[in-house]
């Protein structure tokens, strides 16, 4: 059924009115109301308040476009035009299905449709418009009479403190945290009471109270305070954060603050520097005969840079007795500067350090960080260059047991024999008393000398003397007050009485040397505390020669440390004799570690009853070193000590515990008893069993 | 039938009318006639389809418990005599029931029952007891679905865990303390099991957490590990020996501090001996003692009416375990043998690992065995080496114990640092020999759930339940001394009864899903067994299903469609011509 085009034209011009006067009227609406609600709740509120209206505008401009139909034209035509006749409506039925008469009126009309130009659009709803614009100004009204929210929650919150005036709120907290200047590090500034910062940082604390108390004040777990100064409504207060700590704000002058919980300071430590060796490769490196210099290369990493790096330089020259050092240091500059990582090369040259053959050069790097006071140094292990001696002959296959140096204090024979000799010189200036005392002086050298000496024969030395024995009482009792230094053992309790091992380190040859050298000593020392050092002089000097004979031929052995036993009672060995002998009875002490404070704790906590907290406290006080986060553990057994009432307090409090608990020895759980009845089973049938096997 | 009859009367009369108006005019009569009889009958058959004799045993009910899986729903019958639980997830076609007894009630020709699904619930599984024939389990969950742990465990002590996960390949398992750090982890192996252990503390209730981690070390499955830990007692031992060694060394240092009392004399020389405790071991002290420890030498030095009021004492239930410290004196072996271990000497046997025995992860620790063959009767074995060597026998005498002891050298245990390890292994050995005078435990749920049946047994009359907050309910205990506690609230409970606090852990609904799903499944599975009835096979119609004969009407209707169109068509141009 195909429409007459001028009909469809009406009709198309129609519709678009109509979406024109939707589109009028809602245009302001949706604006105004999107405005508002973006306003009321942000972005979001905006799109979806917008989405929404949007929605209802395109259904009611569907139903307006819908409302544009035949019959609706009809209507419009018959009302626009009279010459219609009130028969437009024929012009939208089909033709072949009208009557005659119908057919006819149709055919006139549709001629007369030729000359009417009306215009059928609907005219403007100019009043729904403006009543669309005015609703629209309102909403904008509304809209900017609306107070942002954000405000609003402080105002909620600070009448919600008042109302709840049993405490302080803080309502505002700002930590700020300066870190130590060479950390180069910017200050920052936490909004949270617990905080982490480098060691050594300056907190300044910025917190308002309300209401206003009249004296606040941090105070700090170990007891000490940092009182806050009132400026306007500020309360500041500063501090030094020396190591990690737990702190609690208190307040004079108002009711206590809503959150007075522990609250916790991290302090970050400063690192010692790192120190790798790159060159060269292994700790004894032995000297090529071409060889002009030696390369050294280090690497040093800290957290916050380093200070300064000095290359230690010892040179060792001589051998035996005649070891003489030098050292030097040298300030390294590292690559790239002021970085965290640095690169340390140098190269010595070993001319000029003067090396000779038998020498060693040892080197080794000290690296500071810049951390104050007290900067951290890390060392390098030393490395050693040596240029070989000439190759001793007697040492084959048993390097790892002999010592081919000898200790220092052989050296000072020679000494002895320079004091006697300078002694003698002096002997004219010196009158008879001060001739006497200083020989006597050399006397002692000459005997603390022998002692030593002695000590590699295996003799006693009476320097320690037997008054020792009663000094280990009071060290034993010291001693059960330091845990953990059990290889103090034998120089507290024991003393050498002999050292048996060190009477079989020397060959029979040494020995004998070592021996004469003694004997001779002990001849120097007679005439020098005799006051006679010339007559002395002569077993000095070959006192002198047998040490020598022995520095030139010997090996050194180095005693170990062993088990000393109880000295027999060698009156009784061997006799028979058991007078006296008895059993020895209640040696054992039980370890009675199950039953600690924090122990206790745990299991007060479980069975809800009233923990001794103070006892805890302390416990975890005098133990606080060795347990993994002690600081933790106090924050949470204050916790639970403030707010009985809180049971996930107690029960993190417990969990937090579990680390600390001592494990105790395994205990025993005998069997269950046989009830009166399986008893009597068990003996019937013990009393049955001889006839059964019969 | 009615209905039936209608409408073949009433296709009958269609299909006649139609043959007689066909037949007037048109070409191809005959097939458009026997087409509008075939469509006539499909039709009918499609309404009201024939039905095929099947086979079923009219005694069986088919119960579809929660957890069954799509597939299993696929394959159950549509016939009468399948019920559904509650819970179960399934279409409105399947019969629902409140519980198992009441669908025994209203199908009260079953005898037997097909279980179908994850498992009948504690409730059902009393009225299920004797008919359950067959059991069409569920797959279980993902995740843990084992977990095996003591009920109580000594202060100290090595305890262990072990389960099975399901379905996570590859994957490992972590013990977390309470505190949260990692005390042990093992991977899983083919089957998924894992046995973790752990040491136990001082006296009281912890809760361990048990995560399961897949190969890329996600979390799979979590669950908790209740820990109740309960102090040891203060055994009495006497420990007689020959000489000091090592071994007694760490043992008198384990016992003391460990809290046991102990009597010990260990001779030094002829008349001088190293003792402990009271002096006097006299036949009062036997009797009151509970364990004797007695080695080969010091037994060769008890006179002999020492040795008889010995062994009278453990006759009388005191427990004597005999360290064999090296070859046996003939007169010693020969009381030895009197009480049940011939002893004699033999090669040095290689050295033993105890790692496996005593939850110790590749310690590397070896340990020795006295170079002795015994030949134990019928003594059981009292600890076992990896290998599977026995290191320890024991055996009944009169009302107490004895044990044979060749285990040499368990100190290195204590010097090896695993030191619960040691004491564990002796703890366990002394219970299992010393005089039985512990107390009867009730019975703990092993695994209570909130709102789930739990059952205490062996409990006094006047037992009650205690929970965290100090509430206690009395439990109404029945002539055998047992009670039923439904739990409302998740965590700690204690069962108490006299002094006695006995703590069980409730799991919340949610926990450990897995868990419950095995326990559901195992209890069903321990139902199943040979019904009381045999089956009884019978015939039922079951009525073929509908589709195929309404597609056959559908083409039979088209092709009569087709047929009166061109029979129009051409009695249409019959006429035109």
């Amino acid at each position: 059924m195909s429409l007459d085009p001028r009909l469809h034209r009406l009709r198309t011009a129609s519709a678009r009115r109509r979406l024109g006067i939707v589109a009028a009227v809602a245009a302001p609406i949706v604006i105004a109301a999107g405005v508002l609600a973006a306003r009321i709740g942000g972005p979001a509120a905006a799109i979806v308040v917008v989405a929404i209206a949007l929605a209802c505008c395109g259904v009611g401009a569907w139903r307006a476009w819908q409302g544009i139909d035949a019959v609706w034209l009809a209507r419009r035509l018959d009302a626009a035009a009279p010459q219609m006749d009130d028969s437009a409506a024929l012009l939208f039925r089909d033709a072949a299905a009208l009557s005659q008469l119908q057919r006819l009126q149709r055919t006139r009309v549709q001629a007369r449709l030729a000359e009417i130009d009306a215009d059928l659009r609907p005219g403007w709803p100019w009043s729904l418009v403006f009543a669309a614009f005015v609703i629209a100004a309102a909403l904008l009204i509304a809209a900017a009479l609306w107070q942002p929210h954000a405000r609003n929650i402080v105002e909620a919150e600070r009448a919600n403190v008042k109302d709840n005036a049993a405490s302080t709120a803080l309502t505002r907290m700002r930590i700020g945290i300066a870190p130590p200047a060479y950390t180069q590090l910017p200050p920052r500034a936490e909004t949270a009471l617990d905080a982490k910062a480098p060691e050594g940082s300056r907190l300044l604390w910025d917190l308002r109270f309300d209401p206003q108390p009249a004296a606040a004040a941090l105070v700090f777990h170990d007891g000490s305070r940092v009182a806050l100064t009132r400026d306007g409504e500020d309360w500041s207060g500063a501090r030094v954060l020396a190591a990690s700590t737990l702190y609690r704000i208190a307040v004079d002058g108002a009711p206590p603050p809503a959150d007075d919980r522990l609250h916790r300071l991290d302090a970050i430590a400063d690192r010692a520097p790192e120190v790798r060796v790159l060159e060269p490769g292994k700790t004894l490196t032995l000297l090529d005969a071409q060889q002009k210099n030696w390369n050294l290369a280090f690497e040093a990493s800290d957290d916050y840079g380093i200070a300064s790096a000095e290359l230690q330089i010892t040179l060792a020259q001589g051998s035996g007795e005649n070891v003489r050092f030098k050292e030097q240091t040298l300030a390294l500059q590292g690559e790239p500067a002021a970085a965290k990582q640095q690169r340390f090369r140098h190269t010595l040259d070993l001319a000029a350090l003067g090396i000779a053959q038998g020498d060693d050069v040892i080197v080794r790097l000290a690296v500071s960080d810049n951390r104050e006071p007290q900067a951290n140094t890390t060392r390098s292990a030393s490395f050693i260059l040596r240029w070989p001696a000439e190759a001793s002959t007697d040492s084959s296959g048993l390097e790892g047991i002999v010592q081919k140096t000898l200790p220092a204090y052989f050296r000072s024979q020679r000494q002895i024999i320079i004091d006697s000799e300078a002694l003698l010189a002096e002997r004219a200036k010196l009158d008879e008393k001060k001739f006497l005392d200083r020989s006597d002086a050399i006397g002692a050298d000459q005997k603390i000398l022998r002692l030593r000496y002695g000590q590699f024969l295996g003799e006693e030395s009476e320097t320690h003397a037997h008054d020792d024995h009663d000094a280990h009482a009071p060290a034993a009792a010291e001693a059960a007050a330091a845990f953990g230094k059990e290889g103090d053992l034998v120089a507290e309790y024991g003393h050498t009485h002999d050292i048996a091992e060190a009477a079989t380190l020397l060959d029979p040859e040494t020995r004998a040397t070592l021996k004469s050298a003694l004997a001779e000593m002990w001849q120097a020392e007679l005439h020098l505390r005799q006051g006679d050092p010339a007559q002395a002089l002569p077993y000095e000097y070959r006192a002198l020669e047998f040490v020598k004979r022995v520095q030139q031929s010997t090996r050194i052995y180095l005693a170990r440390v062993g088990l000393e036993l109880p000295v027999p009672d060698e009156t009784r060995r061997l006799s028979g004799e058991r007078k006296d002998v008895a059993d020895r009875s209640g040696t054992l002490a039980a370890a009675s570690d199950g039953d600690s404070a924090i122990a206790r704790l745990w299991k007060t906590l479980a069975a809800n009853e009233a923990p001794d907290w103070d006892a805890a406290e302390a416990w975890l006080r005098t133990h606080a070193a060795s347990a993994p986060d002690a600081l933790g553990v106090f924050a949470a057994i204050d916790r639970a000590r403030r707010d009985p009432a809180c049971a996930p307090c107690r029960v993190a409090l417990r969990d937090q515990l579990w680390p600390l608990l001592p494990a105790p020895s395994a205990g025993v759980l005998p069997r269950a008893a046989p009830e009166t009845a399986d008893r009597v089973y068990l003996d019937a049938l013990q009393t049955a069993e001889p006839g059964a096997s019969r | 039938m009615s209905a039936a009859f209608f409408v073949a009367l009433l296709l009958t009369c269609a299909v006649v009318l139609g043959a007689l108006r066909t037949w007037r005019a048109g070409r191809k009569r005959p097939a458009r006639i026997g087409l509008q009889a075939a469509a006539a009958l499909l039709l009918y058959f499609c309404l009201l389809p024939p039905t095929a004799d099947e086979k079923f045993s009219a005694d069986e009910l088919i119960v579809v418990t929660p957890g069954a899986t799509r597939a299993q729903f696929a394959a159950l019958p549509s016939a009468p005599g399948v019920v559904a639980l509650p819970g179960v997830d399934a279409d409105a076609a399947i019969e629902r029931v409140p519980d198992l007894g009441t669908a025994l009630r209203r199908h009260a020709q079953a005898r037997r029952l097909r279980v179908v699904g994850g498992g009948l619930p504690a409730r059902d599984r009393d009225a299920a007891r004797g008919l359950v024939a067959a059991f069409d389990a569920a797959p279980l969950p993902r995740g843990l679905v084992e977990l095996d742990m003591p009920a109580g465990v000594r202060a100290g002590s090595v305890w262990r865990v072990d389960g099975r996960v399901e379905a996570v390949a590859d994957g490992r398992v972590e013990l977390r303390d309470p505190s949260g750090a990692v005390v042990a982890v093992q991977a899983l192996d083919k089957q998924g099991r894992f046995a973790l252990h752990a040491s136990a503390k001082v006296e009281g209730t912890a809760l361990f957490v048990l995560h399961v981690l897949d190969r890329d070390g996600a979390q799979a499955d979590t669950a908790t590990v209740p820990l109740s830990v309960r102090a040891g007692s203060p055994l009495k031992i006497v420990l007689l020996a020959g000489a000091p060694d090592a071994e007694l060394k760490y043992l008198r240092r384990w016992a003391a501090d460990a809290g046991l009392a102990l009597t010990s004399r260990i001779a030094l020389s002829d008349g001088v001996a190293l003792t402990e405790g009271a002096a006097a071991l006299d036949d009062a002290a036997l009797r009151t003692a509970d364990i004797a420890i007695v080695d080969e030498r010091a037994w060769a030095a008890l006179a002999a009416p020492r040795r008889q009021a010995l062994i009278a004492a453990v006759h009388d239930g005191l427990g004597l375990l005999l360290r064999a410290t090296g070859p046996l004196p003939a007169p010693v072996a020969a009381d030895w043998a009197d009480l049940g271990f011939r002893v004699q000497a033999a090669d040095a046997p290689p050295p033993v690992a105890l790692d496996r025995t005593l939850g110790l992860a590749d310690s590397g620790l070896a340990f020795s065995r006295q170079a002795l063959a015994v030949e134990a009767g019928d003594a059981a074995p009292l600890l076992r080496a990896d290998d599977g060597s026995t290191l320890a026998w024991l055996r009944d005498l009169g009302h107490g114990r004895v044990a044979l002891w060749l285990l040499a050298d368990s100190y290195r245990l204590a010097l090896g640092g695993a030191a619960p390890a040691y004491g564990t292994l002796w703890g366990d050995a002394l219970a299992a020999v010393a005089r039985a005078r512990g107390g009867r435990d009730p019975s703990l749920p092993q695994s209570a759930r909130v709102d789930e049946r739990a059952v205490f047994c062996g409990i006094a009359a006047d037992a009650a339940i205690g929970d965290e907050a100090g509430t206690r309910l009395p439990l109404s205990v029945d002539a055998r001394g047992c009670a039923a506690y439904w739990p409302a609230t998740p965590g700690w409970q204690a069962l108490l009864g006299g002094d006695q606090r006995r703590p069980f852990y409730v799991r919340a609904r949610d926990e450990a899903v897995g868990l419950a799903a095995q326990d559901r499944l195992r209890a069903t599975r321990a139902l199943l067994g040979a019904p009381v009835s045999t089956a009884v096979s019978a015939t039922r119609g079951q009525p073929l299903p509908r589709w195929p004969f309404f597609l056959a009407w559908l083409v039979a209707a088209a092709a009569l469609w087709r047929l009166e169109r061109g029979a129009a068509a051409g009695s249409g141009g019959a006429t035109d011509d």
